[in-house]
């Protein structure tokens, strides 16, 4: 089975955590780093290991608010690939929390998923 | 894995699109399906690159409330000091510069805050810093803090012009606060405030450090030096309206300042009498022309211009008022 991916996070970048036995990825933490390549690129070339296998679920949390725009960029990539394999018949599903009362940081996230066709919320993180 | 590789897919497209080119260069024509596949792919691109303008955007707009609410709780000076990059945000960059320090509060607003009910209290305190907000503003001074009523600005920094002119302008900005202060009082007496608040104010000039000072987690742009002891004290031995400014600020404005007698005053935090002036106002050649009348237990304020309206037109125009008034 392949092996838990842990990105440490960062005051800068966020914690990421894939795990292939719970069948979730977390990434926690505001997002704007000096390279967000190095960040994201090996969560989106882990997900490429972890969907080899046909009908993987896969439950993502996200927890985090703000982005730089080239962490914009990967994110969209990243949604992209997730789309690519729900396309393909793995269960994805993805819950996106937003400070309670934030309307506007709803709204970004709206957009990020403008194009999903995949399970999804926007959901207000509890205080 | 480098910046560039935050477009790897498209840098993809493009070599594929490059190398279907080559490939059928010599034909002079590219098979549909391929060029189809290519249109395909490039629609996609559109599409995340208008996504990403439009969430750049939306970032962008969300820093400038965020920066916007942020900057009504620091002075505009330091704000626009801080923006610029040009302000180290870290402790121990202070620098010593000469100031002109001052402090000013309301005689006995504790003592009017017991007697009166929460709302009111806010909204006269209120009513009375953005009154004197203003007046720190238009005179360039830099506000540094308030405490409760207490209101603390220095002349000087971060924009430095010379040592009188800072003198100068906090000693004018302290003579309209006083003037406007006489007219709130008239205001507040008529929202059903009766008893008149009276301001008192001290201002000092000399070296002192300012910068930054607090810890990594939280700092304060400020000053500290005795010139502030000195002011801070000043106010505090100050009687009601009264303006009392040091030695060394006096040797700037007395050209254009009537000034009372020096007097010695015991300071407390020094160890020898500190020689100090009151403010009385403007020299003649100096003076607003304004004249005030007031008797607010009488329902009475009055104010004009006497270089505009002599004294036997004024009263024969109130007599006129009271006339139609009357028709």
């Amino acid at each position: 089975m392949m092996k838990k991916l842990h990105i440490e996070g960062t005051r800068y970048s966020p914690r990421i955590e894939l795990d292939p036995e719970t069948r979730t990825l977390l990434i926690e933490g505001d997002s704007y780093p000096e390279n967000a390549v190095d960040v994201y690129g090996p969560l989106i070339t882990a997900l490429d290991e972890y969907f080899e296998q046909p009908n993987t679920p896969l439950n993502i949390k996200m927890l985090s608010f703000f982005q730089n725009t080239s962490s914009s960029k990967m994110i969209t990539d990243m949604l992209a690939r997730l789309q690519h394999f729900f396309d393909m018949g793995h269960p994805v599903e993805l819950t996106w929390f937003y400070p309670s009362d934030d309307l506007e940081i709803k709204d970004t996230f709206e957009l990020f998923l403008e194009d999903a066709s995949f399970p999804y919320s926007i959901t207000q993180l509890e205080e | 894995m480098g910046q560039n590789d935050l477009f790897g897919r498209e840098q993809e497209l493009l070599d594929r699109a490059r190398a279907l080119l080559e490939e059928h260069n010599s034909q002079g024509c590219i098979p549909i399906e391929d060029f189809q596949a290519l249109a395909t792919a490039y629609s996609e691109l559109l599409k995340q690159s208008s996504q990403l303008t439009r969430l750049s955007d939306k970032q962008q707009k969300r820093m400038n409330t965020l920066m916007d609410r942020l900057s009504r709780y620091v002075p505009p000076p330091i704000y626009k000091k801080i923006t610029s990059g040009k302000e180290k945000v870290e402790t121990g960059t202070t620098r010593r510069v000469k100031l002109s320090i001052f402090f000013s509060d309301i005689k006995g607003f504790s003592w009017h805050s017991t007697k009166m009910e929460g709302e009111a209290l806010t909204a006269i305190l209120n009513s009375y810093l953005e009154e004197m907000t203003h007046i720190i503003f238009k005179h360039g001074g830099t506000l540094d803090k308030y405490i409760g009523d207490a209101i603390v600005v220095f002349f000087g920094d971060p924009d430095f012009s010379s040592d009188a002119e800072h003198a100068r302008r906090a000693v004018m900005m302290a003579l309209e606060m006083r003037q406007r202060m006489t007219e709130l009082q008239h205001k507040w007496f008529e929202l059903g405030f009766p008893e008149p608040l009276h301001i008192r104010m001290g201002i000092s000039t000399g070296f002192v450090n300012v910068g930054n000072f607090g810890s990594s987690e939280h700092m304060d742009y400020t000053v500290i030096g005795a010139p502030v002891n000195m002011a801070a004290r000043l106010q505090a031995e100050a009687a009601e309206d009264q303006i009392l400014i040091s030695h060394e600020t006096w040797s700037f404005v007395r050209d254009i300042l009537e000034c009372g007698e020096g007097r010695y005053y015991e300071l407390k935090g020094f160890y020898n009498p500190v020689l100090a002036y009151e403010v009385q106002g403007l020299k003649p050649n100096n003076q607003n022309q304004d004249r005030v009348i007031q008797y607010p237990e009488i329902g009475v304020y009055l104010r004009y211009d006497p270089n505009r309206i002599d004294l036997d037109a004024l009263i024969s125009l109130i007599r006129k008022n009271d006339t139609d008034r009357l028709e």
